[in-house]
Parts: structure tokens; C-alpha cells; sequence
């Protein structure tokens, strides 16, 4: 999967994003559950790039917050393996992609 | 466990020995699964997690429900969550138990229901089998660093007759009337709650709960009177799937 | 006059009368093996007309749906029968349910059996 979803245009709020990238499991989480609630683009690249962490929880808040914010999970199911998240990754991204305008 | 051993019964753990894993089909996940052949086959298992940390085949009869309740209270206490998170989660297995005995088999006492615990997070349900020694949140064995897992999850399956998943709903809490409360219950206590058709016969119950300590960062102290056991946890890491031979109190 | 009923099914039953009003005291879970058995004994006394009727739930750690119909159940048969119905002594668990369930404030809930018996 790719390494981060790009932004598109316009200035980017870092805020939306703080916790992802921790080390402590539980500020992740908070992150994670925290960009359920938010509107941004960037908090959802970094959902969708949750899709595919190793962390069977993470993956878990991540589609139940992107399902919060979309309506959609793409049949995600985070404790399928990986070659079976894979295609459920691959249309959140390409949905990214198509939303970005 | 020897109370809840006493109680079990005619209630036994699933062991490979006796019972045969759910096929999980490749690429189509846990929901596609399907019992192999034979009969008492139904335990959950997935690609991801594995199998489950604890399965327990139960017999329909309504005495064996404060066993498993006691099970499951007693597990999900020990990995980490609250008096009241556990018995919240051991009320919805209940309800949901309830509702299999009660509507499924229409209260025939010798059907077989499978309850599945599946903890994650924190190193948990990685899918890596042994969890010992892979770095980052690995779960090590024996020492004091063990953590406890974000969520459970709890997976209930049953060979009765299928529903449309839709159609299981809470009803309007208004009217005051006795019975239809245990789906509302169960989607209260939980976090997820999710109803499918499961392959080639009866129902699957997945439920979600999340340990708030994980989430809010604040693992329990001293001072807490509830607080969970905090001794090393001893490792199985011999990718076995249900303990076989028992119940070990 | 004080009265035990035991089940092969878990739940022990303490009927007392007093006064006009009986206390019926079941001890242990009440989930579903057990509710069945109290559901047959709170019809029972129903049928004996008390001026009122207190289930005190001191003793009952545990209590599922099953556990609650019966006694949504029991309060309808009071309204009918214009028996005071009164529940006391619940703990923690059996309170969650009852507010998850919303009926909490639909019983008269008080502490102990003395409150009950002028609530």
C-alpha cells in the first residue's frame, strides 16, 4: 500500500493529524477515533492508510470511523488477512483519488 | 476456574482434536467461512487472527449460561477491562445465548452454539501465531511488559434456522412490555454489533468491545478497586487453537 | 409465615407475609433457567390478591431480559389486579439493566424492604 495518501490543494491543518504517527498505541487510537468526527481530507488519507496497519484493533476504529464519515466500508473487514484487505484498500484509495475534487 | 468448570457440564472446549476449525475461504474472509465437515464444527477462525484465544462449544440448554457468562466475565477481567466492561460484555453473550436457545432452536436443549473471544490490539490477534520476540507491541510471554488488548471481540454462531440479518432489531423501548429487549441490550453494552447468515447453515453474532483504558491512555493503578489482574500473564505459544482436554481452574 | 421454595433449577424463593404485604425474596441469577420459576411463583401469589406485593432483589446478583419480563410482567398483572407492586434492594448489575432496558423509572425501585413497605 502506499507509504501516505497525497493531500490535495489548499492548506492542510497538521492538527487533524497529531497521533497518528505515535508510538504509544492508545494515542493512536485517539487519533483514529477523534478523525471519526472530522471533515478533512487529510485525517482521511491517514484512516484509510490505518486500513493496512498491523494492528488488528487499529484497523478496526479506522473503517468504523471511516464508515462514520462515508456511509461505506468497500467490504473491509479488518481481522480478514491481508491479501483479502487488499482489495478492499485499493477502492478506498481509488475512492480518495476520486474525491479529491 | 473450578466453579465454572463444575458448571459446564456436559459443555466442552472445543480442541482440535474434536472439533473441526471453520474453514476460513481464501479471499473471502470470515464471513464467507464455513464449518468443515462433520458435526459440531462451527468455532470461528480467521486469516488474521487466527484461532480464537478461547472457543467454548456449548449445548442449547439455558443451565449452561451462567457458565459461559462466568467465562467470559472471568476472561475479559483477567485481559484487562473493568468490572463493569466485563460484565456488560458477559450480559450481551447472555442476550445473544437467550436469543439463539429461545428463537433459533425454538428452546431444543441439545444444539450446539459456539462463543469464540478474539482479544486485539496492543500486540493481540496480529496474526502472527507466537506473538513472543516480533518487537513493537509483541506480547511477550512471562514478563511484566504484557499488555492488554484494546478490544475483544466475541464471536457467536449457531447451526439454527436463518433470518434476515435486517430484520434483528431492538424494538421501540416506549411500549412497556414484557420480552424483545435483548437485541437492544446487546447494541447498547457493545460497541459493534453485526448479524450475518453464516455459511452453509445458521446465524453469526460478532460483537466489538472496546477497552476504554487503551483508548484514553490511563491503564488502571493502585488506587483502583476494580482493577484487573496485573500479574505476567504465562504465554501459550504453540499456536494451538482451544485448549483441548478442559476447562483448568 | 415464611415459605422457601427450591428448584432443581438454581433460584431459591423466600415468600414472607406480613401485615397485608408479601415480600418475595428470590436468591441467586435470574436469567433464563431461573425467571420461569419466578414468574410461576409471582403468578402464584398474585392469585392470592395481596394489597401488596414486594419483590425484594437484594439477593440477586444477576439478572437478564428473561429476568426483566417477568417482572414487566409481574407489574402488569398488579395494575390489573390493583396490587402495589414494589421492588427494592436492587444491585449494580441488576440496576444497569433496568436503565439500559429504561425501566427504571416505570417500577417504583426503593432500598430496602422497610421503604417498601410504605413506598
Amino acid at each position: 500500500m502506499a507509504v501516505g495518501l497525497a493531500t490535495v490543494g489548499g492548506c492542510t491543518d497538521p492538527s487533524t493529524v497529531v497521533g497518528f504517527d505515535e508510538a504509544d498505541p492508545g494515542a493512536r487510537i485517539r487519533a483514529i477515533q477523534q478523525a471519526g468526527g472530522q471533515e478533512d481530507r487529510q485525517s482521511l488519507g491517514k484512516l484509510i492508510e490505518a486500513l493496512d496497519s498491523d494492528d488488528p484493533a487499529v484497523r478496526f476504529l479506522a473503517v468504523r470511523a471511516l464508515e462514520k464519515r462515508t456511509g461505506q466500508t468497500f467490504g473491509y473487514e479488518h481481522f480478514a488477512s491481508r491479501s483479502d484487505r487488499e482489495a478492499a484498500m485499493k477502492s478506498w484509495q481509488d475512492w480518495f483519488e476520486r474525491t479529491k475534487s | 476456574m473450578g466453579r465454572v468448570g463444575k458448571q459446564l457440564g456436559q459443555a466442552r472446549m472445543a480442541s482440535k482434536g474434536s472439533v473441526k476449525q471453520a474453514e476460513v475461504v481464501p479471499g473471502k474472509g470470515l464471513a464467507a467461512a464455513g464449518p468443515a465437515v462433520g458435526e459440531g464444527s462451527g468455532a470461528s477462525s480467521d486469516a488474521a487472527s487466527g484461532p480464537a484465544e478461547i472457543c467454548l462449544e456449548v449445548r442449547s440448554n439455558p443451565l449452561y449460561l451462567s457458565a459461559a457468562r462466568e467465562l467470559v466475565a472471568a476472561a475479559t477481567r483477567r485481559l484487562g477491562f473493568l468490572e463493569e466492561a466485563s460484565s456488560q460484555i458477559a450480559l450481551a453473550v447472555d442476550e445473544a445465548l437467550c436469543n439463539v436457545i429461545r428463537h433459533g432452536y425454538d428452546r431444543d436443549p441439545h444444539r450446539p452454539i459456539w462463543i469464540s473471544l478474539f482479544p486485539e490490539g496492543n500486540g493481540w490477534g496480529n496474526g502472527l501465531g507466537n506473538r513472543s520476540g516480533n518487537g513493537g507491541d509483541g506480547v511477550v510471554p512471562g514478563s511484566v511488559e504484557t499488555r492488554f488488548p484494546t478490544l475483544m471481540r466475541i464471536v457467536i454462531e449457531d447451526e439454527a434456522k436463518q433470518v434476515d440479518p435486517a430484520e434483528i432489531k431492538s424494538r421501540d423501548l416506549e411500549e412497556v412490555r414484557p420480552g424483545g429487549l435483548g437485541v437492544h441490550i446487546i447494541k447498547s453494552v457493545m460497541d459493534e454489533v453485526r448479524y450475518e447468515r453464516r455459511e452453509p447453515i445458521g446465524m453469526r453474532l460478532t460483537m466489538v468491545k472496546i477497552r476504554r483504558e487503551s483508548v484514553e491512555g490511563v491503564e488502571n493503578d493502585s488506587t483502583s478497586t476494580n482493577k484487573p489482574a496485573t500479574a505476567p500473564m504465562v504465554g501459550r505459544n504453540d499456536g494451538r487453537a482451544c485448549g483441548g482436554g478442559g476447562v483448568h481452574g | 409465615m415464611a415459605d422457601s421454595r427450591k428448584n432443581p433449577d438454581n433460584i431459591t424463593i423466600r415468600c414472607e407475609t406480613r401485615d397485608g404485604a408479601t415480600t418475595v425474596a428470590p436468591i441467586g441469577d435470574v436469567d433464563l433457567t431461573a425467571s420461569p420459576v419466578l414468574r410461576t411463583e409471582l403468578k402464584r401469589l398474585h392469585g392470592l390478591r395481596p394489597q401488596r406485593l414486594i419483590i425484594d432483589l437484594s439477593q440477586v446478583p444477576y439478572m437478564d431480559s428473561s429476568g426483566v419480563a417477568t417482572l414487566v410482567e409481574a407489574m402488569q398483572m398488579s395494575r390489573k389486579s390493583g396490587t402495589k407492586l414494589v421492588l427494592c434492594g436492587m444491585q449494580g448489575k441488576v440496576r444497569s439493566i433496568f436503565e439500559i432496558a429504561r425501566l427504571d423509572t416505570v417500577f417504583t425501585i426503593v432500598s430496602d424492604t422497610d421503604a417498601a413497605l410504605v413506598a
